[in-house]
């Protein structure tokens, strides 16, 4: 199993949350406790923040957005029944606001990421000079090529490496048929494989 | 669930996905989110305290139970208030009034008119002690007619419990009374008509303060006085319909309608050119001596009466109950509609109801007037 991403926040002081789950956060939240909601922030805000980030290259745009749904959340606290994982909850609003979004603008979902977003997002996490220039130019490369996914396959691959969504909990977020999301997934790594060999190739 | 079983590129790819910067929103945003997240929880303790406190002690469990228990209350209240103010409903109530045979009708009246003729001719003996002092001032004749609204006012009460078919004659003295004082009163409401000036030229001493006086008040007071409840048991509605009527009616009709107090027998050949030539014409005096009575009427005892007609106003489309005029009318009763009893005198002519309908029936259509039976038109 893996970790999720974006819950490298540091707590000095252990709460009475710490072991809760997500679900338990929240509905202690809806009860009117507010640093149940604190906790379950800042587990959530990092992945959610960069499923905008990702999908349209700007931050500002990604804040709003984010924005817009912790306060959906926020407002929607009474009426939360625990039935679904709240990872699931949480991208659905993101997912149903990219859609309000796209439109309201009435434009297809494809981006235009420039130069200087994907050199800031490419990782510098290699000791190694040689390696990390190495990485530094796959993960360009990577970023680039998720760009160029189409948008549909685009935010299932996302989906499931910020928020660690299985199938089906991905099928759920997008409301697709599971099979039609693994079928998107696996167009998506076939496209960014085939792009990272030739990117190695050159 | 979780789908791990992935190829080694898969894990690459993973990892170097992994491996891209780890972007987090700005401080500023989480401060701003988690301080509306508090907010909210803070302010939603507030709203619902104070939902609560106005929603008030019938919210909740008890709204419903509480509509229904008012909504039910109201309706029978109103269906019983409807039930009491429909007496002549000729539908349902055991108040119904029952239409009297004509003959007790015609008894009664008689028996009225038989007293109340006595009386008048008490009366006009003695003219000039009773009219100066009722012809005082408007002032003292509005505190007179005051008492004398209570005093009715207690009879009513009284008479409103007794049946239709009561109708038993009303004490002589107070219904002459009542009719002097109507009659005074419409002679100083028509200060230009005929009767006026000889009425005025019969008086002892003149009345300044009531000529002065303007018409309408006095008309006001002429109904009041000309509606004493003696007579029938009738309704709110009647009465003010009634009085409308009356107080719609031009001054001189009024004014023959109620002239039985005052010495006016010089004037009834004039009264009678009317109708002289229909040859079932009554005599005047008779045709006075009635007006009173029937001016007393309410509309369905005017209808079951031989002795008195309800017309309708062909002005005011009112209706005004008044003496029989000629040997057709008299005997012939309104509202049992039977043309048999009208044509029986062969100079008589049966006029159908025209959309006609009595005071508290459910009729297709109203407004329009009584069954009469005239005398026919002479041919020339």
């Amino acid at each position: 199993m893996r970790q999720v991403r974006g819950v490298n926040f540091v707590r000095s002081q252990h709460t009475p949350y710490d072991n809760a789950s997500d679900e338990e956060l929240m509905t202690h939240y809806s009860q009117g406790d507010a640093a149940a909601f604190e906790v379950l922030y800042h587990r959530k805000k990092s992945a959610l923040y960069r499923y905008f980030v990702r999908q349209r290259c700007q931050v500002a745009l990604a804040e709003e957005f984010a924005h817009e749904v912790w306060l959906r959340v926020i407002n929607a606290r009474q009426s939360y029944l625990p039935a679904a994982k709240f990872t699931t909850y949480l991208f659905q609003i993101a997912h149903n606001c990219l859609v309000d979004h796209f439109r309201k603008l009435s434009t297809s979902h494809e981006i235009d990421c420039d130069e200087q977003f994907i050199d800031g997002v490419a990782g510098n996490n290699a000791d190694d000079p040689e390696a990390l220039a190495g990485n530094m130019q796959l993960q360009r490369a990577l970023l680039r090529l998720i760009q160029e996914l189409p948008a549909e396959q685009r935010e299932v691959f996302i989906l499931k490496e910020e928020a660690n969504l299985s199938i089906e909990e991905i099928a759920d977020v997008i409301a697709e048929n599971p099979e039609t999301v693994k079928s998107r997934m696996r167009y998506a790594v076939k496209k960014l494989k085939q792009g990272l060999q030739e990117y190695r190739n050159r | 669930m979780q789908d791990h079983d992935q190829e080694p590129d898969d894990k690459f790819l993973s990892e170097l996905y992994t491996g891209l910067s780890q972007e987090q929103p700005r401080a500023e945003l989480d401060a701003k989110i988690l301080a509306e997240a508090r907010e909210v929880v803070a302010t939603g303790k507030l709203e619902q305290y104070a939902a609560r406190k106005a929603s008030g002690p019938f919210q909740g469990r008890w709204t419903v139970p509480v509509s229904l228990a008012a909504v039910i209350v109201l309706s029978v209240t109103v269906v019983v208030m409807i039930e009491r103010e429909r007496p002549y409903s000729l539908t349902s109530s055991p108040e119904t009034p029952r239409i009297e045979p004509a003959t007790q009708q015609s008894q009664a009246i008689q028996s009225e008119l038989s007293q109340a003729g006595e009386t008048q001719a008490g009366i006009e003996a003695q003219p000039a002690e009773r009219l100066p002092k009722k012809a005082l001032t408007a002032d003292q004749s509005r505190e007179e007619s005051t008492e004398s609204d209570r005093t009715q006012a207690a009879r009513e009460k009284q008479m409103d419990d007794r049946p239709l078919s009561a109708l038993a004659p009303a004490p002589v003295a107070e219904s002459s009374a009542t009719e002097n004082r109507a009659a005074v009163m419409a002679k100083k409401a028509a200060p230009l008509s005929q009767t006026e000036a000889k009425t005025e030229a019969e008086k002892p001493e003149p009345a300044p303060a009531a000529a002065a006086k303007p018409s309408v008040p006095v008309q006001e007071e002429m109904a009041q006085a000309a509606v004493p409840a003696d007579a029938v048991a009738e309704t709110g509605a009647n009465r003010s319909r009634q009085m409308q009527d009356l107080a719609a009616a031009p001054v001189e009709k009024k004014i023959s309608g109620s002239q039985s107090a005052g010495s006016v027998a010089s004037k009834a050949p004039e009264d009678a050119e009317g109708i002289a030539h229909s040859p079932a014409v009554m005599s005047p005096a008779a045709i006075e001596h009635q007006h009173p009575l029937c001016l007393q009427m309410t509309e369905q005892a005017c209808l079951a009466s031989t002795e008195c007609v309800l017309q309708q106003q062909a002005d005011s489309k009112s209706y005004q109950c008044r003496a029989v005029q000629n040997a057709c009318e008299r005997g012939f009763a309104q509202s049992l509609h039977n043309q048999e009893d009208c044509e029986r005198n062969p100079q008589c002519q049966f006029i159908p109801a025209d959309c006609y309908c009595p005071p508290g029936a459910q009729c297709v259509c109203g407004g329009g007037a009584p069954a009469m039976c005239v005398p026919k038109p002479e041919n020339h």
